[in-house]
């Protein structure tokens, strides 16, 4: 299992790239409202995609919520979960 | 109408962007954000010969299947979509790309003006001039005079419609993928679809908003397919419809107004799937399979 430390740094590489004005929030870019960040609604899709890529999971439609992805910090926590119960 | 039952990809697609856009009012800058966002949702084209060429200041980009380029060959004017104020050759470069390199066609995708800079009859105008020149000089293009056809998806369906009334006897087919037939439709699939599949009746509203020119009516020939008064001695149109789209009902109801005034037209109509699906093979995998079909209707429109 991926430690806590990368899989935190890989959540942040793929938001970056997701939300064109990540890297320019103030204060933790974990914390910041990717909606605010630039993330359109179609490339949060896309996001989410990946991350079942990355980390193989499958996210259940239940878990499709505005909350479980309005920041890096949240969408880390819903893949933790998710890898506690596979 | 009952709403239709959504492949689950699809239905998982729509979920997942709902949960992610959920309460954003569309405005201009975001629908054509969301327009290069979709685009990146196609499945990669196959390869394809791309070349781009203009008419005035009208761009044009042309795409062959790979070493046709210099055959004489059917060939497909084609008007993206994104309401008249979205979407531009890149955002449907693969889709372009995969129906040239599938059908065997030439495609000629135009740039035309979008909505609100450039305000009805820009859109028109564009489409209609670049129609006139081909058809005028089909030999610049390589093109079979017979087989000269108009097509678009969503508003760009709608141009290719216009291009048909406009240009009669002289294209040989029209081809419509979840076209828009009136952009303000009060038929049944836009009240039971209206939100959040994809394409919300509020968007079709900012975009009727950015077009629309003072005094002119959404219901009228001059922008509404539907609103035609004769359906006769078009070309032969093929129409694409997917059952999980709002605009189902208006294409369904144009294949319809076609079929009964005696103007040749085949309707296929893609179950589960939702609009722009021609373009999400890469996040809906059945969509792969609805474009698919698409692509052989086009191959077999120019070939019969």
């Amino acid at each position: 299992m991926l430690d806590t430390a990368s899989m935190s740094s890989r959540i942040l590489d793929l938001a970056h790239a997701a939300a064109p004005r990540l890297g320019e929030v103030a204060g933790d870019p974990r914390t910041a409202d990717l909606k605010e960040a630039g993330l359109a609604s179609v490339a949060a899709v896309r996001l989410m995609l990946e991350i079942e890529a990355a980390f193989d999971v499958a996210i259940p439609d239940p878990e499709l919520t505005p909350e479980n992805f309005a920041t890096v910090e949240t969408i880390e926590r819903l893949v933790r979960r998710l890898k506690a119960a596979a | 109408m009952t709403a239709p039952v959504l492949d689950r990809g699809a239905r998982r697609f729509l979920d997942a962007l709902n949960a992610a856009g959920g309460g954003q009012a569309p405005t201009v800058a975001r629908l054509r954000a969301a327009a290069v966002e979709l685009g990146r949702c196609a499945t990669p084209a196959p390869a394809a010969e791309r070349r781009d060429d203009a008419l005035g200041s009208i761009r044009l980009r042309i795409y062959d299947a790979p070493g046709r380029a210099r055959e004489v060959l059917p060939g497909l004017i084609y008007f993206h979509g994104g309401g008249l104020v979205a979407g531009d050759l890149d955002t449907h470069d693969a889709l372009t790309a995969t129906l040239a390199a599938g059908a065997g066609c030439r495609v000629i995708a135009v740039d035309y003006r979008r909505a609100p800079e450039h305000r009805f009859p820009a859109a028109r105008d564009d489409a209609f001039a670049v129609v006139a020149a081909v058809v005028a000089g089909p030999e610049r293009y390589r093109l079979d005079p017979a087989r000269i056809g108009v097509g678009g998806d969503s508003a760009g369906g709608t141009l290719a419609a216009l291009a048909a009334r406009a240009f009669g006897a002289k294209l040989a087919l029209q081809f419509l993928i979840c076209p828009v037939m009136d952009a303000l439709a009060r038929l049944p699939s836009r009240f039971t679809l209206a939100q959040g599949h994809l394409l919300d009746e509020a968007t079709m509203r900012v975009y009727w908003e950015a077009y629309r020119v003072a005094g002119l009516e959404a219901f009228s020939a001059a922008v509404a397919p539907l609103a035609f008064t004769d359906f006769a001695g078009l070309a032969p149109a093929r129409v694409h419809v997917a059952d999980g789209d709002p605009l189902h009902d208006e294409g369904v109801a144009y294949a319809l107004a076609l079929t009964q005034a005696g103007t040749a037209c085949k309707l296929t109509r893609h179950r589960g799937l939702i609009h722009h699906f021609y373009s999400l093979g890469a996040v809906v995998p059945r969509a792969q399979a609805g474009l698919a079909e698409v692509v052989a209707d086009l191959a077999e429109a120019f070939a019969g």
